[in-house]
């Protein structure tokens, strides 16, 4: 009884709405320049991932040089994060791909879980990233303004 | 294998709670990451204008420099064209996002429409900067 009294107030909660062929037509575009920007950043942040790796061992073989160790310690977790966040956005791709082939409102909400994991992770990464950035920015404008006074 | 028929049919979606509320916390994030774009668009803006005409003041009070000038003209241009460009990525991420809010709200097929169609333009245009950038790196290692 309280099962299908639940299930009646989900079912209240519900939207119906209709995938027109122009709406599928534009979202076959996205998925195709989705999966080939992620595609390029894959191959992109894999190499870099590898050059960045190479200057960090080489770091990590010199004593006493921390700060450059800490550097590129910082570049090779950027670059790992720009390949998972590549990967994330061909998933991405792919889902809204496969939802529109399949014609099934399943996997739209497959691909709306996608769509909503990339863009959190991005908005993430930026938002730490700015944050490193204002955090290194007040460290120079008061490390100078401790040597001048 | 794909149902052929795809293309040419509507499909019927059942929009439930979870799916609504993906698509708000997306709609949240891309709002944010607009916004901040935006900012910073605008702000790159104010500083290069500031740049150019230190620039030109610094090239003007010395001898003729036709040739400095003529660079300093050019760099500004493909920084201006540039700037033009984000401004314009990140005012479709701002649409992309209002679309995809107004239908997690409202669920109407006008919003499913301009999501779908706001979505694809700020692809495209995120496909052509990453065209760009991949010439332009292929250009530097050569």
């Amino acid at each position: 009884m309280s099962n299908n009294l639940t299930q009646d107030l989900l079912d209240d909660q519900q939207a119906h709405s209709v995938l027109s062929p122009m709406a599928k037509a534009n979202m076959l575009v996205s998925s195709t320049w989705t999966r080939f920007i992620g595609g390029v950043g894959m191959a992109g942040s894999l190499f870099s991932c590898f050059i960045v790796f190479l200057f960090l061992s080489n770091a990590l073989l010199q004593e006493g040089a921390f700060g450059v160790q800490l550097i590129w310690l910082f570049g090779f977790a950027s670059t790992f994060l720009g390949f998972y966040l590549s990967i994330q956005l061909y998933q991405y791709g792919a889902n809204l791909k496969q939802a529109i082939e399949k014609n099934d409102g399943q996997f739209f909400a497959l691909f709306l879980q996608k769509q909503k994991r990339f863009w959190r992770l991005t908005g993430l990464s930026i938002l730490i990233g700015l944050g490193l950035y204002l955090l290194l920015v007040l460290g120079i404008v008061g490390s100078s303004v401790a040597t001048t006074f | 294998m794909p149902d052929p028929s795809f293309e040419k049919e509507n499909t019927d979606l059942i929009l439930t709670n979870a799916m609504k509320e993906d698509m708000r916390t997306t709609a949240r994030w891309t709002m944010a990451m607009s916004i901040v774009g935006l900012a910073f668009c605008t702000f790159a803006a104010v500083g290069l204008l500031f740049a150019f005409f230190m620039g030109y003041a610094t090239l003007r009070d010395g001898a003729s420099h036709s040739d400095s000038m003529l660079l300093l003209l050019l760099i500004l241009l493909v920084v201006v064209a540039t700037l033009f460009f984000y401004f314009f990525l990140f005012l479709t991420l701002y649409r992309y996002s209002h679309s995809l809010n107004n239908y997690a709200l409202h669920h109407t097929q006008t919003d499913l429409d301009a999501f779908s169609k706001h979505q694809k333009r700020f692809w495209q245009l995120v496909g052509v900067a990453t065209i760009a950038t991949l010439i332009l790196n292929i250009l530097g290692w050569a």
